[in-house]
């Protein structure tokens, strides 16, 4: 009984090590002081493939998210984004961005499907016989386990349109090269604007946990 | 012998009848997410969700209108019913790139 329990435990352990792997969580060096940083200059971002103004509007995200978060926001330098830190900081970060997908017209296929997804039904049946002497009372168990494998119908397709945005950050010390921070990630919606606008939340979201702010 | 055609001929209207009902179920439901899909992008959510929550009742296992239906939600910022569908969504879904979608959706919504 133990020893399922311990075998239980396991599998469970493995389950939540692989998931966690599997995770996207950010790539971060460890050994790097973010206490000691005094701005993150945002550098431009190129458009995607035949979407001018697709990395403005972005950097305009990102900007406009950076502020919503409480960090102080300035664009004297050649119109590029500054947010400003620690005064007291030594290190300068540039912040890259690379558009992996923006794209509003993509068409999905939505089969009328019908998905069976089997199922596992267990049967336990318990008996017991006595011969009159309640001492010598015999118990049975037997467990009978039945799988269903499932199935797929499908008939005609429908299509409509749906918004992808996808991105690809990363975090530079400017003075010694060094990549600090790195993260891709990408959302779907119905929505071009309100999908690019969930991505710079999510990825300035995890930039923000990095200065405690 | 005339019991038997009269048993034939019966047989045939039930089988006839019950193919033609499934025909109508179907091009109900297709009909609905048509109008639905018309009035998503249209910009009209909420009569598209009413639309897929009609086609839902005839096939409540399909699991890209689960995901359409959270993707509206979404849109409508009606977070707890958007996580809703998605979970619904998962449970009906053997698409590993629904299902992986699906889970980005509820980390974002869940805030982790």
């Amino acid at each position: 009984m133990e020893f399922r329990l311990f075998k239980k435990a396991i599998y469970f352990f493995l389950i939540l090590l692989y998931s966690n792997n599997c995770s996207h969580a950010p790539a971060i060096n460890e050994t790097y002081d973010f206490s000691l940083v005094n701005t993150i200059n945002i550098d431009k971002i190129a458009d995607y493939p035949k979407r001018p103004g697709s990395g403005q509007i972005m950097e305009d995200n990102l900007s406009f998210i950076f502020m919503k978060n409480g960090f102080n926001v300035s664009q004297i330098m050649s119109n590029n984004t500054v947010i400003n830190l620690n005064d007291e900081g030594e290190n300068n970060l540039s912040l890259s961005c690379t558009l992996t997908e923006y794209t509003d017209r993509e068409t999905i296929l939505i089969p009328y499907r019908v998905e069976d997804r089997g199922s596992i039904e267990t049967t336990i049946t318990q008996s017991s016989e006595s011969n009159g002497d309640d001492q010598n009372a015999i118990a049975t168990t037997s467990t009978t386990t039945t799988t269903d494998g499932g199935s797929i119908q499908e008939s005609r397709k429908l299509e409509y349109t749906q918004a992808r945005v996808g991105m690809i950050l990363k975090l530079k010390d400017e003075k010694t090269g060094l990549l600090v921070w790195t993260h891709s990630y990408w959302y779907s919606g119905i929505e071009l604007s309100s999908t690019a606008q969930i991505c710079a939340r999510n990825s300035v979201g995890l930039i923000s946990k990095l200065f405690n702010n | 012998m005339k019991n038997i055609i009269k048993l034939i001929r019966s047989s045939l209207i039930i089988i006839i009848t019950s193919i033609s009902l499934s025909i109508f179920a179907y091009g109900q439901s297709e009909d609905h997410l048509k109008r639905a899909i018309s009035a998503m992008e249209t910009g009209l959510f909420d009569e598209s969700l009413k639309q897929l929550n009609l086609a839902l009742s005839d096939n409540p296992k399909n699991a890209q209108v689960h995901k359409l239906i959270a993707l509206l939600y979404e849109a409508l910022e009606k977070k707890e019913k958007a996580i809703k569908a998605w979970n619904d969504c998962i449970r009906y879904s053997k698409d590993q790139s629904i299902i992986k979608e699906a889970k980005i959706h509820l980390n974002y919504l869940n805030g982790i």
